[in-house]
């Protein structure tokens, strides 16, 4: 069967975005997330050039492969102990929303990320998870498994200091 | 914040990383352009050898002949397997199915499946053989009838690639309508997934049923098991998961059947002596949520209000507190008759 590039092309951009999110969260890292995701589609590419027949269910297929490379990150890596998030104040958390809007308006996407790549883990995956993803802050607590007050701390902590050092910047 | 040139995960950027690794390892689709003309001298040579083969083949098949070798049967005949049905409660088994949705063969594919005979299922339609393979199951006791909330039976289809939406929808549709009216099937709940022939043999090079491996997310334990799917079914993150992955859909218990291990439960403890009728009034008029809480509560107090009840038995039968020796063995068929136990190896049920 002929192969034609778009249809891969097609594909990895269809599920690009799915499989990025899905190992970002399986591995709450943001720097082997990436390259996790570069071996997925990679391994995917090769057995599509080979594949004689269409692939059916390249969404599941790519999932698989996913999970094939996770399992082997696991097995690399030690999972780390949720206990280091500090105790959260709630009152702190009340204008997280306000927060959000004024420094996303007022700052370019580019400084924001910027910044969010000197970030240590899990701050950064988690703030990634919100802004490159758009997850929900329930979304991301279900997924990392951290309670969703603890995730909007986090959030918060780093904008107001993104708000705070940029304040005194002209950009 | 919808863009395609993210500083993280930049989607352009990954896909020019690819290809100039491909490049480097020499991937590209030029060269197979080599292969398939490498190819075409070997075509005529096996297209010769097909032709002298496809008169053996048709004489064959005119004679259909079952044979049986351990953990197989199946009936050679001129049927195209076009998809494979894994059943999986433990025990586990995969049908093999034919276009005109009847069962080609069975694979028994642990131990515990090989305890069960399935050898007069073969040629049965897929929907009769499924609800056999599951009373039988039953029958031996990998299923506890007194309790089946906590049983799942889960069923993968996978469709032989090429085959026709037509042909999948019939099959499937004749699944489904089982499920719907068979009181077996309805006795538990019954987890229909959809995968694919990749995920097949990604199964079977690890020597793993098929939906066991789908339900497991492909990934293995620490110690390389899988987890049953009564521990996976447990758990809801894992649950939400394969929904979010797979075509799923799970049956629930109907009213009817939940009522009925309710009703036996209650039985049990008013023959003990304990007072059932509080129990018995939320029972009254409540919908399934209602029911399913009631049932999860009545399991963790079962034991002890059983226990109570007979000791207060054994209190009242000797006040001057001699030694109650009929307590004893009160004890003892209670932990033997405990609800929701369905571990106990007497029945014979696995996990």
């Amino acid at each position: 069967m002929k192969k034609n590039i778009e249809e891969f092309e097609t594909i990895y951009h269809a599920n690009y975005e799915i499989i990025s999110k899905h190992v970002l969260i399986k591995t709450s890292n943001v720097n082997d997330a990436q390259d996790i995701v570069q071996d997925v589609f990679y391994d995917f590419y090769k057995h599509w050039l080979k594949s004689e027949k269409a692939i059916e269910y390249p969404s599941a297929y790519l999932k698989q492969i996913a999970n094939h490379h996770l399992s082997s990150y696991y097995h690399q890596k030690s999972h780390e102990d949720s206990s280091q998030f500090e105790d959260t104040n709630l009152n702190q958390i009340a204008d997280l929303h306000n927060i959000e809007n004024e420094v996303i308006d007022e700052l370019t996407l580019d400084l924001i990320f910027n910044e969010i790549n000197l970030l240590k883990e899990p701050d950064k995956s988690i703030l990634v998870a919100r802004y490159r993803f758009d997850m929900t802050f329930k979304e991301i607590a279900e997924q990392f498994n951290i309670a969703e007050s603890t995730i909007k701390s986090i959030v918060q902590r780093n904008l107001l200091k993104l708000k705070e050092k940029f304040s005194s910047k002209s950009y | 914040m919808k863009r395609k040139n993210y500083q993280f995960f930049n989607e352009e950027e990954t896909l020019k990383s690819l290809y100039k690794r491909a490049h480097h390892e020499g991937l590209s689709l030029d060269s197979r352009k080599e292969e398939h003309f490498m190819k075409k001298s070997w075509l005529k040579m096996g297209a010769v050898l097909a032709l002298a083969a496809s008169f053996v083949f048709a004489y064959t098949q005119l004679n259909p002949q079952i044979t049986e070798n351990e953990g197989i049967v199946e009936v050679i005949s001129e049927k195209a397997v076009v998809a494979y049905i894994s059943i999986d409660i433990n025990p586990s088994f995969e049908l093999a199915v034919c276009n005109d949705d009847t069962v080609k063969s069975i694979e028994q594919l642990n131990d515990d499946a090989l305890s069960i005979d399935v050898s007069d299922l073969i040629g049965m339609d897929v929907d009769l053989a499924i609800e056999a393979i599951v009373a039988r199951a039953t029958e031996a006791g990998f299923i506890d009838l007194e309790d089946t909330v906590e049983d799942y039976v889960v069923i993968t289809s996978v469709m032989e690639d090429g085959i026709s939406e037509q042909i999948e929808l019939q099959l499937r549709t004749k699944i489904e309508e089982r499920l719907q009216i068979s009181e077996t099937l309805s006795s538990v709940k019954v987890v229909s997934i959809k995968a694919d022939m990749v995920a097949k043999f990604e199964a079977e090079e690890k020597e793993v049923p098929v939906g066991l491996y789908v339900i497991n997310g492909g990934i293995a334990q620490e110690d390389g098991t899988y987890l049953s799917v009564k521990e996976v079914f447990a758990n809801e993150n894992s649950v939400n998961e394969l929904k979010n992955t797979y075509q799923i859909n799970i049956t629930e218990l109907s009213l009817e059947q939940l009522t009925l291990t309710l009703q036996n439960w209650l039985e049990q403890l008013e023959a003990a002596g304990v007072d059932v009728s509080s129990y018995e009034a939320q029972m009254i008029d409540a919908d399934i949520n209602e029911l399913v809480t009631l049932h999860d509560t009545l399991k963790e107090t079962y034991t002890d209000l059983l226990s109570d009840s007979q000791l207060n038995q054994s209190e009242n039968a000797n006040p001057e507190g001699e030694k109650p020796e009929d307590a004893g063995n009160s004890s003892e068929n209670a932990g033997q008759s405990e609800a929701g136990s369905s571990q106990s190896s007497g029945s014979g049920k696995k996990n």
